[in-house]
């Protein structure tokens, strides 16, 4: 009775060695309590029985479900739990094996064949076993190990980890069964096929993790580069509206505010030399839009012509919310126009301002066409016959109620006329 | 009958061209009007507005009190793609080439320079040519096509976008229409030639029915070509 009370003692001494391991390479540290010491106790309990009445088998399994138990304590799912209960499971194997192999490498194995008949001797080993396993898992560089494989097996497909583990320890009783401990070559080899098994493995493993780790890496960097393209597209905006309004408020501004805002939209624009004698027919409303337009693009040799039929500058009445809004149409007219031409032999734009019998100004905008383009799409949100634009432009143009704009192409001349009345 | 617009400020220069084309008008059968303006009026805006007749307009581009001959020129190809314009200019040449593209210009001449021999030239070339100004045309949704017929290489089906692409020299142009349905608005120089493409007879140099090729005369060479149409090409 006594040495049954004795050998139990022990033995639970061992399991909470053992659940003391596990917490040290679980990620969530919960307080222990009262549910925690029921299992202790519920395995240790167990583990006497099947030490007493059973094969090593169910010892072994009474230990896996111990270590499942702890470790579903630890973790956030059920499933995260058996796999993390059977990598210490696995961990707590190798140490007992290693130290077995050792026993009988150190030349004691005679007298621990005699002592283990000894059931004291046999339960101090295990608590020492417990209790070594603890101090081992507790080292760094283990520690650190283990809770990176636990961590990948985690995340990985828990029936394929599962699988893995199982292999691992069936290996591992084969080779058990294959070696007699006494022998120095078969424990070298036992060594051997145990460590390669054992690498090999975690190989496996960690190759399909990291797939999964990096797929979900790239998936994060996706997301995080649309949020960004979303916020640098958001600024082109804001800055391809905010130089408009500047331009039209620069025309009711008196000289100093004309000063002042030059010197704002130097600061945004290429500063290179261009000069050319049809800028002086535009219209002064428009002169400096185009001419910044012309800077902007990116190549300074875009030619321009201009004929201007009006004999006045039809800009200086109109207010200021329709200037607006009338800078920013003929800025995308300009932008498409002088990209388009850029890519052309000529590289010129041609503009055209002209009035109708009903004294509605006409701005026209022509360039030559280099590149297909896909005649349904044009105005269409969101579609856009070049690679890299959002498709905005034109069907913002499109759009526009107060003034009314006109696309053609004719001889591969594209031509967009915007007409408004003053 | 032709007519012939003149719109010229300069007495000198005036006399002088009506001198040239009353020289070339005996070297034609039909018949010859002369107009002429020194500036913009009633009577030219009527003769812009009607265009019946082949008119050939010589234009000045800098006109005393006046629109200019560049204003004039944007008036008759409101409604007026026909007629040729022939200009009389002191301009550079990106001015030139920008306005010949823009209002299909016959010609720009110099005022002071062999004015009689070019512009003898050109009224001849224009009276000896005919010149084919047939147009199609396709209206998209925010867009009007218009291409000289003359102008169109060859037409054929993209089988990845699922559209008809038209094609020039300089440049194509992707459609929603079928290749029939285009074969039925172009005239008898297209011929197809391919169950998925339409070439324009004149611009082609060579059929070769064994590469299943056809060689244009821009060099371009245009991989669909079927035996089965061969007989409707020869």
């Amino acid at each position: 009775m006594w040495l049954l009370i004795l050998k139990g003692l022990l033995i639970l001494f061992t399991y909470i060695f053992l659940y003391y391991a596990t917490i040290s390479v679980s990620e969530i540290k919960k307080k222990t309590n009262y549910i925690d010491i029921i299992i202790i106790i519920i395995v240790a309990t167990c583990n006497v029985f099947a030490n007493k009445y059973s094969e090593n088998t169910l010892k072994g399994i009474v230990t896996l479900l111990g270590f499942i138990a702890f470790s579903i304590r630890r973790t956030k799912a059920p499933k995260e739990g058996v796999v993390n209960g059977f990598v210490v499971y696995v961990y707590a194997i190798i140490g007992d094996i290693l130290s077995a192999m050792l026993v009988s490498l150190s030349g004691y194995s005679d007298f621990m064949v005699k002592a283990s008949n000894l059931s004291i001797v046999k339960l101090a080993y295990c608590c020492s076993l417990g209790l070594v396993m603890f101090l081992v898992i507790n080292i760094k560089t283990i520690n650190k190990f283990i809770k990176y494989c636990i961590k990948h097996l985690s995340k990985s497909k828990y029936v394929l980890s599962l699988i893995l583990l199982v292999g691992f320890l069936f290996e591992t009783s084969i080779i058990i069964s294959i070696t007699n401990m006494t022998s120095l070559k078969q424990n070298i080899l036992a060594y051997i096929l145990l460590v390669s098994i054992g690498v090999g493995v975690f190989a496996l493993i960690y190759n399909i993790t990291k797939k999964d780790e990096l797929k979900l890496i790239n998936q994060n960097l996706i997301i995080n580069n649309e949020s960004f393209m979303k916020i640098i597209n958001n600024y082109k905006l804001f800055k391809h509206n905010f130089k408009y309004e500047l331009n039209a408020i620069s025309l009711v501004g008196d000289d100093k505010v004309k000063k002042l805002i030059k010197s704002y939209l130097d600061e945004y624009d290429v500063k290179s030399s261009f000069d050319n004698s049809d800028l002086m027919k535009l219209p002064s409303g428009i002169r400096n839009l185009v001419y910044r337009k012309l800077l902007e693009s990116t190549d300074t040799n875009c030619n321009i012509v201009v004929d201007n039929f009006i004999n006045y500058d039809p800009f200086e009445n109109i207010s200021i919310k329709k200037m607006c809004k009338l800078m920013q149409c003929l800025g995308i007219i300009l932008d498409n126009a002088i990209e388009e031409a850029m890519q052309t032999k000529s590289k010129y734009i041609y503009i055209k301002i002209s009035e109708d019998e009903k004294n509605n100004i006409i701005f026209e905008c022509h360039n030559q066409i280099k590149n297909n383009i896909d005649i349904d799409l044009i105005g269409i949100e969101k579609e856009s016959n070049k690679a890299d634009h959002m498709g905005v432009g034109t069907s913002y143009l499109v759009k526009q109620k107060a003034f009314k704009v006109t696309n053609v192409i004719r001889n591969d001349i594209y031509k967009v006329s915007l007409k408004f009345s003053v | 009958m032709i007519k012939f617009v003149i719109v010229e400020d300069d007495e000198k220069t005036l006399k002088n061209i009506k001198e040239i084309i009353a020289k070339e008008k005996y070297k034609i059968d039909t018949e010859v009007k002369t107009y002429e303006f020194k500036g913009y009026n009633k009577q030219l805006s009527s003769l812009i507005s009607n265009p019946e007749e082949k008119t050939i307009y010589i234009l000045d581009i800098e006109l005393e009190n006046s629109k200019s001959g560049i204003e004039i020129a944007s008036m008759i190809r409101s409604n007026d793609w026909d007629s040729e314009i022939i200009f009389i200019t002191n301009h550079d040449k990106m001015f030139e080439t920008v306005h010949r593209n823009v209002y299909d210009v016959f010609d720009f001449i110099e005022k002071y320079h062999d004015l009689n021999k070019r512009l003898s030239k050109d009224i001849k070339a224009i009276l000896n040519r005919t010149k084919d100004k047939k147009l199609f045309s396709y209206k998209g949704r925010n867009i009007d096509l218009q291409l000289y017929m003359n102008s169109i290489n060859y037409i054929y089906r993209d089988k990845e976008d699922r559209k008809v692409v038209i094609v020039t020299d300089n440049s194509s142009y992707s459609i929603n229409l079928g290749v029939k349905e285009i074969l039925a608005e172009l005239d008898d120089r297209f011929k197809m030639v391919h169950g998925s493409c339409i070439v324009n007879t004149d611009k082609v140099v060579t059929y070769d029915w064994n590469k299943s090729k056809i060689i244009l005369s821009n060099g371009e060479e245009v991989n669909y070509l079927s035996k089965k149409y061969k007989k409707g090409i020869s």
